[in-house]
């Protein structure tokens, strides 16, 4: 019969992980998992559903409220005009213009107009980070289709335990 | 896009120094294309999340044109012939105009004028 034995002399203890390695990478992924469960157990406290498009920091008096919600829809406005115009016009463009120009220049007003639309998107960023501060307008339905996934990664995992196999719901995740 | 800017710098620095495209340059070109189309689409979904419903006028619009300037900015990314190197003049496609009277390639001259 063949001579089995070099497989056996052979010493594997350096190409395993060790147990210590293990343990540390199984309580990893189960504290990752734990948290992952969590804040969807938790989603509830911080969902949109209970959060109103009222505003969270509110004017000392209804006139100053309706005002600064006046300002603030010219500065959603702004945000979406800002922000359209800096990805659907300056960018590209500024890109489309360094390879039709022939010139030594080219890259200086590639450099320019990329700066103008950095500028104006910034415009836009901080703009938006106000108003997402200060309204809550993802509506639930959105966050629903968001979440979707989430919940067949969820159910996925509970059958995958179970029979560790990929199922149909596996595949639409 | 912070990443674009330094890439930016950096690229034309080394373009400077090795007179061809290095791997910087790669790196800003297709991050370029991945934001763009990426912040396209971003306000698309900032229409649709809008608390105001859009017209279908105003949704028609924005695609359109939006889709018109991105067909474009694929199509001449990879239609117009880049400047890869300045070292190739076999090629003459390659060396940019300002550069075709040229025919010493190896002057030392050729990284002042870039």
């Amino acid at each position: 019969m063949y001579d089995l034995s070099p497989l056996y002399t052979q010493s594997t203890a350096n190409c395993i992980p060790s147990a210590s390695d293990m343990m540390r990478a199984r309580a990893l992924l189960i504290s990752a998992f734990c948290l992952f469960v969590v804040s969807g157990t938790f989603h509830h406290l911080i969902s949109p559903l209970q959060a109103n498009v009222l505003p969270i920091a509110s004017a000392s008096s209804i006139e100053r409220r309706g005002e600064s919600r006046k300002f603030d829809h010219d500065l959603l406005i702004l945000h979406a005009v800002t922000a359209c115009l800096a990805w659907a016009l300056f960018f590209p463009v500024g890109s489309i213009l360094l390879r039709l120009i022939d010139s030594k220049n080219a890259i200086w007003i590639h450099v320019t107009i990329q700066v103008f639309a950095t500028l104006i998107y910034t415009l836009a960023v901080g703009t938006g980070i106000h108003l997402a501060k200060k309204y809550r307008v993802v509506s639930f339905k959105t966050m629903l289709d968001f979440n979707i996934n989430r919940d067949l990664l969820l159910t996925h995992l509970r059958s995958w335990m179970y029979t560790t196999r990929s199922s149909v719901l596996s595949f639409s995740h | 896009m912070f990443v674009q800017i330094v890439g930016g710098i950096v690229h034309h620095l080394f373009f400077r120094k090795y007179l061809r495209r290095t791997v910087i340059s790669y790196i800003h070109i297709w991050l370029g294309r991945i934001l763009v189309t990426a912040g396209i689409i971003n306000g698309g979904l900032g229409l649709m999340m809008s608390y105001k419903r859009p017209t279908v006028g105003q949704i028609a619009a924005y695609s359109v044109l939006a889709g018109i300037v991105w067909v474009i900015f694929i199509v001449v990314g990879f239609w117009k012939a880049p400047q890869k190197s300045v070292e190739n003049t076999e090629t003459a496609k390659a060396v940019p105009t300002w550069e075709r009277e040229d025919t010493d390639v190896d002057s030392p001259k050729m990284s002042e004028k870039i």
